[in-house]
């Protein structure tokens, strides 16, 4: 404006560029100033009966509305491909210059990185490389490396997947957002599940970036359910304070599921939730030879999946040096846990135990035992 | 597959130092990685995979296993039971460990015994004994050497713990007073000052006149707190050894003068003093002077002391019955129970605990008019959980608590003490007496959901286990 005052001859009138239109296409609606108000004519029922006419479609108008969103989803495409390409790149110099150097400064080599993921929209990726730190921390030191090339190799499937098919809802999802639940719920590809649910689990992290997630873990107790868990997921901020739960673990339920769509669904919504008025039902019985058979079955769907629901047949935990294991009666396959539980659990059988895998540690959730259902603090 | 471990460990160690892998990769995977443009991301992510999926951890050593809590004598609270109960350690938050182990008795009294799962009880003073099988156990979990057993005698009496050995101590008392004064009597010695103070208090059940020499010599004591203990015991039999100039002090901080009410009575009361640091010594006093000194140096009898005692100052109140609880004898107690109800109030929980049980029982009409709960609590403890309904309503307590919760929908503020009642009437109640209790309290204005009422909803849950 200032240029306009001191030279007005140096602005020629022309089209309006593309990226204006874009731009105000973007913008917030500001609200409409209140229209004025008609005469007053009094309160008549007949005026109110009258039809008031409807604003005439301008074809032209919804056309270029159509044609800005399509650029806009374009371009978020776009930036999508580009974050993901910019983290295997991010990656590739890590290699380069060293996983050793990383370690010692992944809190800080990973903020730079994170904050290009957001800013590309890719959202979720930036989440899951924001909480490397915290994952890798976790373990003890000699299993730093082991983790971190665990995180670093699946960020990279998961990157060339996406790269391959940026249309696949389950791969956009892993990247940038999950679908809201108006259009999850109209969907006609998301499967749906109905039935029995008992909350098996519960977790609530503050994740770095500000936001309180909360994940509940449902079992269905059909005889043989075509989707095992359900993983209902709620993200709210930290600055909210605590929330108090709206499930009570080992609670049951007749309800209904949608699930996001995906090639082992999980992540799913509740549309339908019942208090049940009989004796709560036993865990489905039957469970597979192969303890992991279900981790092995989900990363041959999705490689990029960090952790998956389990059904553990009967076993105990054991304790080997500081680390604490649990071992399957039958065939004696230890895997090693993620957190000590508490001690009156540590000798006791478990019929059936619920756990989260994720090829390192299982983190217990649940268990069945002869002194009833044992929730753990997963 | 070691094949595969050696190489992935080769890779490994050359990406941390930052060096290309490629050479050192399987052949297999070589192959595959050759013609991508970043071959070392498509090794990483064959070494990721490998190592999240081809291979199954192992402990190296032989896994040790945990030895399980024993089962009790009483069954585990059925499940929908259970989440009430947690919810009540969550929400309700008994306020400290003499709380939790009233709950645990009041469990016990219905028949049922916690989920070690959702709460381990500690071994602490007040555990119901149905749980020692429990201390036990954790004691030897923790790698302390603990022999289970309700008798104490010369073998064991080291190898127990702490906890374990005061409570056989106690057993021991209340059916053989004499063996367990000789055995901490020859034992005792030996003990650090707090387990032997422990000890020493536990001998108030059994106590009679042979404890007396016993408790003479303890005069020679290294601890001071056990010389006053042990001093506090023999003036409990009528042998108070006073310094009377020390008694004198403190009967002058009293007045004494007389009432008429019908009869002429005495009346006994604190002086009204002007200083802190008078205060304080009055303190102090109570705590080394017994009530017979007391009583003697006021001229008076114990008696007409404590029922002639004027309630107008709490700070000297607290000291009289600090002294009372040191040093007097249960009879001393009751009359002074009694007074308090019909008068003062104050620390009224704390003489009522000390009482047997047929006294508590003696003193609950008196209470049912009291507007405070935790005398109710102490006068119940033998027998929590029981109270019906018909007696809940009746409580004072209750139309206090009703009172507080529409005097907060009024001022929009929690009475500070309305938790701590509601949890005490939760402790009392039976299940039918809980069930009137949260309807009276819904009535009242309170949601039915609060989480005062959590232990009142877990009460009117629990059904008696042999129901």
């Amino acid at each position: 404006m200032w240029m306009h005052l001191d030279d007005p001859s140096a602005f020629a009138e022309a089209a309006v560029p593309d990226w204006v239109d874009d731009w105000r296409g973007r913008r917030r609606k500001t609200a409409q100033p209140a229209a004025p108000e008609r005469a007053s004519t009094g309160k008549s029922m007949a005026a109110a009966a009258v039809a008031e006419s409807e604003t005439p479609v301008d074809p032209k108008a919804e056309a270029r509305a159509r044609a800005a969103a399509e650029k806009r989803a374009r371009e978020t495409e776009r930036g999508l491909l580009t974050a993901a390409a910019d983290l295997e790149a991010w990656i590739a110099d890590q290699l380069r210059t060293g996983l050793s150097g990383l370690l010692e400064e992944l809190d800080q080599r990973r903020r730079a990185i994170a904050a290009r993921m957001v800013d590309g929209k890719a959202q979720a990726l930036g989440g899951r490389v924001d909480e490397l730190p915290s994952r890798v921390a976790a373990l003890p030191g000699e299993q730093r490396v082991d983790a971190l090339i665990a995180e670093l190799g699946k960020l990279v499937i998961l990157c060339r997947a996406f790269r391959g098919n940026p249309a696949d809802p389950e791969l956009r999802r892993a990247v940038a957002t999950a679908e809201t639940r108006e259009a999850l719920l109209g969907s006609a590809d998301a499967p749906r599940a109905g039935g029995r649910w008992e909350v098996v689990g519960e977790r609530v992290s503050t994740r770095r970036d500000g936001l309180v997630a909360q994940a509940t873990w449902l079992q269905s107790l059909d005889s043989a359910p075509a989707h095992p868990f359900a993983l209902l997921l709620d993200f709210f901020p930290a600055a909210l304070g605590k929330r108090s739960s709206a499930f009570a673990e080992g609670e049951q339920f007749e309800g209904a599921v949608v699930f996001y769509p995906a090639a082992r669904p999980l992540r799913a919504q509740l549309v339908e939730r019942k208090a049940i008025d009989g004796d709560p039902l036993p865990w489905p019985g039957t469970v597979a030879q192969d303890p992991l058979a279900m981790y092995q079955a989900a990363q041959d769907a999705a490689p990029w999946t960090l952790d998956t629901p389990v059904v553990l047949p009967e076993g105990r935990i054991y304790r080997h040096g500081q680390m604490h294991w649990w071992q399957a009666s039958g065939s004696g396959e230890a895997l090693p846990l993620r957190r000590a539980p508490s001690q009156a659990a540590a000798g006791m059988t478990l019929e059936q135990t619920v756990g989260l895998w994720d090829g390192e540690r299982l983190a217990l959730l649940a268990a069945r035992s002869p002194w009833g259902r044992i929730s753990f603090d997963a | 597959m070691r094949e595969l471990e050696n190489g992935i460990a080769v890779m490994r160690g050359r990406w941390l130092m930052g060096a290309a892998a490629l050479e050192s990769a399987p052949e297999s995977w070589r192959i595959a990685a050759e013609g991508d443009p970043e071959p070392e991301l498509v090794l990483l992510a064959l070494a990721a995979q490998a190592g999240r999926t081809a291979f199954r951890p192992a402990p190296d050593g032989a896994l040790v296993q945990g030895e399980p809590p024993p089962e009790l004598d009483l069954p585990v609270m059925p499940q929908r039971s259970r989440a009430a109960f947690r919810t009540v350690l969550q929400v309700a938050k008994p306020a400290g460990q003499a709380d939790m182990m009233r709950l645990l008795a009041m469990v016990a009294a219905r028949g049922w015994v916690v989920h070690p799962l959702d709460h381990l009880p500690e071994d602490s003073g007040g555990l119901p004994a149905v749980y020692a099988p429990w201390a036990a156990w954790a004691a030897r979990s923790a790698g302390r050497n603990a022999p289970e057993g309700d008798w104490l005698d010369t073998e064991n009496f080291d190898l127990l713990t702490p906890q374990a050995r005061r409570r056989a101590f106690e057993a021991c008392r209340g059916t053989d007073p004499a063996t367990a004064r000789d055995l901490i009597a020859e034992r005792g010695r030996a003990l650090p000052a707090e387990q032997r103070l422990a000890l020493v208090a536990a001998m108030v059940i059994g106590l009679g006149e042979d404890d007396v020499p016993f408790l003479e010599g303890l005069a020679s004591d290294r601890s001071a707190k056990v010389r006053l203990q042990a001093s506090g015991l023999l003036a409990r039999l009528g042998r108070a050894a006073d310094d009377a100039a020390l008694a004198t002090e403190l009967a002058d901080f009293h007045a004494v003068g007389r009432r008429m009410l019908g009869l002429a009575q005495t009346s006994v009361g604190p002086a009204t003093l002007k200083t802190e640091p008078q205060r304080r010594r009055r303190d102090d006093l109570y705590g080394l002077v017994s009530l017979d000194g007391l009583a003697g140096a006021l001229g008076i009898g114990r008696e007409p002391m404590l029922t002639g005692w004027r309630f107008k100052e709490m700070r000297a109140t607290a000291g009289l019955v600090q002294m009372l609880l040191r040093t007097g004898s249960n009879e001393d107690i009751a009359i002074f129970a009694t007074h308090a109800v019909h008068e003062g109030q104050e620390r009224l929980g704390e003489l009522i605990a000390r009482l047997a049980p047929s006294s508590r029982e003696a003193l609950i009409p008196t209470l049912e008019q009291v507007a405070e709960t935790a005398p109710l609590v102490a006068a119940l403890a033998h027998r929590l959980g029981t109270l019906e309904a018909a007696a809940c309503e009746r409580l004072a307590a209750v139309e206090a608590v009703v009172k507080q919760i529409r005097a907060g929908e009024e001022t929009d503020r929690r009475s500070p003490g309305l938790n701590q009642a509601l949890f005490d009437l939760g402790l009392i109640a039976d299940a039918a007496g809980a069930a009137r209790l949260l309807d009276r309290f819904a009535k009242a204005g309170l949601a039915r959901m609060d989480p005062g009422l959590a232990l009142l909803r877990f009460n009117a849950g629990l059904e008696p286990a042999d129901s």
